[in-house]
């Protein structure tokens, strides 16, 4: 929303002019939105807290550079999809490179870089909505790219044109996208029951 | 909860349906839905099946863990006097160096001045010529600004956000604001600048993408020695390569096109 992004360039203005206290307020503003795009893409919650500091180391490094021609919300959302993408894409390289050393009978594939079950953990087990617990459970069994589009769109309701932006793609493509990960969704979750 | 589907249009509106439950339709396409949910039940029985995914889906996010904020905090302070300390180390070092280099031309020129204007005069007698260290006289020379000063040139190892920030700034990318114009653009003001949301992103150590104004992006190749910066994409078919200089000036990261093709 335009008010939201105006207050948004201003505490990053004054961040620029070293108010912590500012950017303290930013990552408020921020950090769930962050912090769920980046859970969703690296389905772990490590990784994912990782992200989340680079992504605001990023944004503190670049403030005073940022010229505001997007708007901020699209702009950090930008920075945690590349960050994590970079993580995903750095993990299986590291992984694809060790199974060279590694025992050829045990040798696998870096596609089988198990996931952790971030729904079944803590959070997840004190959930009392089971539509909800359901829908989580469904979001985890889709592809990296339908699972952040659907973050993108329903949990953070960023617009198809904000969503085009951040994940450099047409909009017809956010459109088909979208519309393919919650039809997906629907089939999972008819097998469920929902 | 499924749906059957029996008439083609419904598979038209399969397509159609997360967009309208999303207000992203047009005009004609969201009268087009309207008309044919108010007579398909299975339709129906969809959109109100992916409206409740949606609906609950909005309320699937999870809470950030309760020490992220503090974290994120800590890792600034903590980076903060590191690059404050890099900061002024930098400028210290090229400080000393302008420093040492104006002290030894002082005094190169008070010490061998008086004997070449003696041994000049001993060769042209008073038709001697004058020493002009103002370099008015240097005409044709090259621009200042095209001339890279010694600490630009040292190679160094930016960040991949700094690099891509640069190479953003340094093509100014342009596209039509309006349609209308896209054939015969009359000035600047038919366009809007893409500086500041990137449009070529670094995303590891050896791919690069680059957007074009429709929207369409192409994942390509870079190389980078620590001074030219070198990425290649396949366009259409075509493969292209660009070149450019990276280097530090007055603080921040900047790039300048060397050669290649230009495929902004």
């Amino acid at each position: 929303m335009p008010q939201d992004n105006d207050r948004w360039l201003s505490l990053l203005r004054r961040s620029s002019d070293g108010d912590e206290n500012a950017f303290s307020e930013l990552v408020s503003a921020f950090e769930k939105s962050v912090y769920n795009l980046a859970l969703h893409i690296t389905k772990n919650r490590e990784d994912a807290l990782d992200v989340s500091q680079e992504v605001f180391l990023k944004l503190w490094q670049k403030k005073s550079s940022f010229r505001g021609e997007c708007s901020l919300n699209t702009y950090i959302l930008r920075i945690t999809h590349s960050t994590a993408i970079d993580l995903i894409r750095r993990k299986k390289r590291r992984v694809s490179l060790s199974l060279f050393d590694g025992d050829k009978g045990n040798k696998k594939s870096f596609l089988d870089i198990p996931d952790e079950d971030i729904y079944s953990s803590p959070p997840a087990a004190f959930e009392r909505d089971e539509n909800i617990r359901a829908v989580r459970q469904a979001i985890s069994a889709l592809d990296t790219e339908q699972r952040e589009i659907i973050v993108l769109r329903d949990m953070r309701g960023l617009s198809y044109d904000e969503i085009s932006q951040i994940l450099g793609i047409r909009i017809g493509t956010v459109k088909s996208r979208i519309n393919r990960a919650r039809l997906s969704l629907r089939k999972y979750l008819s097998k469920k029951s929902f | 909860m499924t749906a059957k589907f029996k008439h083609k249009s419904c598979i038209q509106i399969q397509k159609l349906i997360s967009a309208y439950i999303d207000g992203e339709l047009s005009e004609r396409d969201r009268i087009y839905v309207e008309a044919h949910l108010a007579s398909c039940n299975e339709c129906r029985a969809l959109y109100d099946e992916l409206l409740l995914i949606s609906a609950t889906a909005q309320n699937a996010s999870h809470e950030a863990p309760p020490q992220l904020h503090d974290d994120i905090m800590n890792s600034i302070r903590a980076a903060a006097p590191q690059s404050t300390n890099k900061f002024s180390s930098t400028r210290l070092v090229r400080f000393g160096s302008i420093a040492l280099v104006c002290v030894l031309l002082v005094t190169c020129t008070i010490t061998f001045l008086p004997t070449l204007k003696k041994q000049s005069e001993n060769l042209f007698g008073n038709n001697a010529p004058s020493f002009d260290f103002s370099g008015s006289h240097l005409a044709g020379a090259p621009d200042k600004d095209d001339v890279a000063s010694p600490e630009e040139n040292i190679p160094f190892e930016p960040s991949s956000e700094a690099i891509s920030q640069a190479l953003n700034n340094a093509i100014s990318y342009k596209y039509p604001t309006n349609q209308d114009v896209v054939n015969t653009p009359s000035s600047d003001s038919d366009f809007e600048y893409s500086k500041g949301c990137p449009i070529i992103n670094i995303l590891n150590s050896s791919e690069i993408t680059f957007k074009t104004a429709d929207g369409i992006l192409y994942t390509g190749e870079y190389y980078f020695d620590g001074e030219m910066f070198s990425m290649s994409f396949e366009i259409d078919g075509n493969k292209t390569e660009t070149v450019f200089k990276i280097f530090e000036a007055n603080g921040t990261l900047n790039a300048k096109y060397e050669s290649g093709d230009k495929i902004w």
